[in-house]
């Protein structure tokens, strides 16, 4: 599997990759300073003071050489300090932010590629069905919905309707009590930003397989006298995963902004949250080092996507 | 139709057939109230070790026929006895064991290979399937019969999209042998292959037949490839048979208005006979199987048909006009002197 021309092909993307999140932060670092106010803004701090605190985290410098500063240091994997809170080290912080992102992007990927082939298999099999124009249905409800809508929606069915009903007695756990959710705290903001994503995939998992079944080779399968759930499994579904292997890049990048959008809604200590805040705040040094780590997270996802591509369908070599 | 005399090629056949059809019928829907009667009443009998040549143009069924007896189609109505078995009648597992003996190569050597399995799977995976090999025991009897058809041995892990047409078709052809079957419908096996290439694969076909016992069912609409292996043939034309016959016979004379014309489209390898041979042009296409002609179902381009008539009206039954000879036409006795 891993010959010498695909780790070749992995280097090549790995030196672009880093081209790319090192572009991509740099144009954040000078968006982010040539924002109107300054880093201390929310501190109300006036005259000799506020100066006294430019110089001490040597904000007064000039753009440039911050800039090299901040390189020099982030290369070494050092973002800084915060500006907001003070002295507070950024690079543990926006970590830890990440594996929580991490946690609830993972999830709902699984959601995502668990439940949409599942529906779009199950539609395909059952073509022309009542169950496939329900799945199909239900599929083309979860894609139009964005996440944030179905995410407020559940907030309202699980966090007070729920509630009301049971006069208290049950109430499901919305808001996350640890750094890291558990399987019931995860299970909804998951499944807001999955329901979307895999309605997509399901549509597209039901065209290919019923594309596929009509081919020759299945017919063939059958003819070998294959069981008729591994002419679905082995022969249909492995060739139809290439479409759906194939919008699992943009995909991964409409999870990622997902988990933006909802880790706010649900108050979640990720690194979603973060970006707004960060932003709000005029932590410039946070801020930058979100983006890095977001550019970085969607070319990863996007490499991934593409071995995996490989791995999915023989013809295609690295 | 419903022939009480069922066509065998000799009327007294010591052998018991191997495949009998009787009365298939096959329709599909095609819209509100609309059906396609793509095979419509076809009887005949193969016996064990033949060949048997099925010939007709594209759309008249013989494909659908095909799909019929190895049941990768069900049908509409009919009997499709094997080995006295009706396989019409099986389901689920029953039908699945019954795969070993009735195998199919397919036409197109591109679309029929899975191309996300290696050859090695694609060949074994039947023996697999039914318990008949392990792992190791399956790599040797696929390298078996990579050598049996023709190919490197060291070739089964390999993708089919590596491969040529006629190296595929080979491939197709041991994935077939692999189960040891008794029958083999070969659909239109060589038609979508270079000609030299078509050689190579009917004469493996036929040696394999000789070291294997086989029996074909070999359907194709390259009239010279069928008389080439066929021992007898069966002559379609829009979902029935129209002529049964001792290919060395049919060639020479026929009891089809219908299979006279096809014969006649053979071209001769020979320039001074080419340019002197008459053609028999049919006139019109070939009927829409929604709304086949009344009576006999060729008279409206028959050279012969007596229509307004007994042809429009009444449909022919398939008789036996000679020992082994079989066809549905009013004036059978005409065909020879009158087409043509």
């Amino acid at each position: 599997m891993l010959t010498r021309g695909t780790l070749i092909y992995i280097a090549k993307r790995v030196v672009l990759l880093a081209f790319t999140v090192f572009l991509v932060s740099s144009v954040v670092f000078f968006a982010v300073h040539s924002l109107p106010g300054n880093a201390l803004i929310s501190a109300r701090l006036h005259g000799a003071a506020l100066q006294q605190q430019l110089h001490q985290f040597g904000l007064d410098r000039p753009v440039l050489v911050q800039y090299w500063s901040f390189i020099s240091n982030a290369v070494r994997g050092n973002f800084g300090v915060s500006y907001v809170i003070q002295g507070l080290p950024i690079t543990p912080l926006v970590i830890r932010e990440l594996s929580v992102s991490c946690e609830l992007g993972g999830a709902a990927l699984i959601i995502t590629v668990g439940l949409g082939v599942s529906v779009g298999v199950i539609a395909a099999v059952r073509h022309n069905t009542w169950v496939d124009y329900i799945l199909t249905s239900l599929a083309v409800l979860g894609y139009t919905v964005p996440s944030f809508v179905i995410a407020t929606l559940f907030y309202l069915v699980f966090g007070v309707w729920l509630a009301t009903l049971t006069n208290g007695g049950f109430s499901y756990p919305l808001t996350w009590t640890g750094t890291y959710g558990t399987l019931a705290e995860l299970s909804v903001p998951a499944f807001a930003i999955g329901l979307f994503t895999s309605g997509q995939v399901a549509r597209i998992t039901r065209a290919a397989m019923l594309d596929v079944l009509q081919q020759d080779y299945v017919r063939t399968a059958r003819a070998k006298g294959v069981r008729e759930w591994a002419v679905i499994i082995r022969h249909a579904l492995r060739n139809a995963l290439v479409p759906v292997v194939s919008i699992l890049g943009p995909l991964i990048a409409t999870i990622i902004t997902g988990v933006v959008v909802i880790e706010n809604i649900f108050s979640i200590p990720g690194l979603g949250k973060e970006f707004i805040e960060s932003i709000l705040n005029h932590d410039y040094n946070i801020t930058v080092a979100v983006f890095t780590l977001l550019a970085a997270l969607i070319g990863v996802a996007n490499l991934g996507v593409d071995l995996v591509y490989a791995a999915v369908d023989p013809r295609i070599r690295y | 139709m419903t022939s009480s005399v069922l066509p065998v090629s000799e009327p007294a056949a010591t052998d018991a057939p191997l495949l009998r059809v009787i009365d298939v019928v096959k329709h599909f829907s095609a819209g509100v109230g609309a059906t396609v009667k793509a095979v419509d009443g076809v009887s005949f009998d193969i016996r064990p070790g033949e060949t048997v040549g099925l010939v007709g143009e594209s759309g008249c069924g013989k494909s659908t026929l095909g799909r019929l007896i190895t049941r990768l189609l069900p049908v509409t109505s009919g009997q499709i006895l094997f080995d006295g078995v009706d396989l019409t009648a099986l389901r689920g597992e029953h039908l699945r064991q019954q795969r070993k003996q009735l195998q199919i190569i397919f036409q197109d050597p591109f679309a029929s290979l899975d191309p996300r399995m290696t050859i090695g799977d694609i060949i074994g995976e039947p023996l697999v399937n039914f318990g008949l090999a392990g792992r190791h025991e399956k790599d040797r009897r696929v390298q078996e019969l990579l050598r049996v058809v023709g190919l490197n041995p060291y070739f089964n892990n390999r993708y089919p999209h590596e491969f040529s047409g006629g190296q595929r078709q080979r491939i197709g052809i041991a994935r077939a042998l692999a189960l040891r079957p008794k029958l083999i419908v070969c659909d239109e096996p060589v038609s979508a292959l270079d000609v030299s290439i078509q050689a190579q694969i009917v004469n493996l076909l036929e040696d394999l037949q000789a070291e294997f016992h086989l029996t074909y069912l070999f359907i194709a609409h390259d009239l010279s490839v069928v008389r080439h292996i066929s021992d007898r043939v069966l002559v379609m034309y829009l979902g029935k048979l129209v002529e049964i016959a001792p290919s060395d016979v049919l060639y020479q004379s026929q009891q089809h208005p219908y299979t006279r014309a096809l014969l006649s489209a053979i071209p001769v390898p020979d320039p001074r006979v080419e340019s002197q041979r008459r053609l028999i042009h049919l006139s019109g296409e070939i009927p829409s199987p929604l709304h086949p002609p009344s009576g006999c179902r060729f008279h409206p381009r028959c050279p012969i048909a007596e229509a307004p008539g007994i042809c429009s009206q009444v449909e022919p039954p398939m008789e036996q006009k000679a020992p082994g000879r079989f066809a549905a036409c009013h004036f059978s006795d005409r065909v020879v002197t009158e087409v043509g």
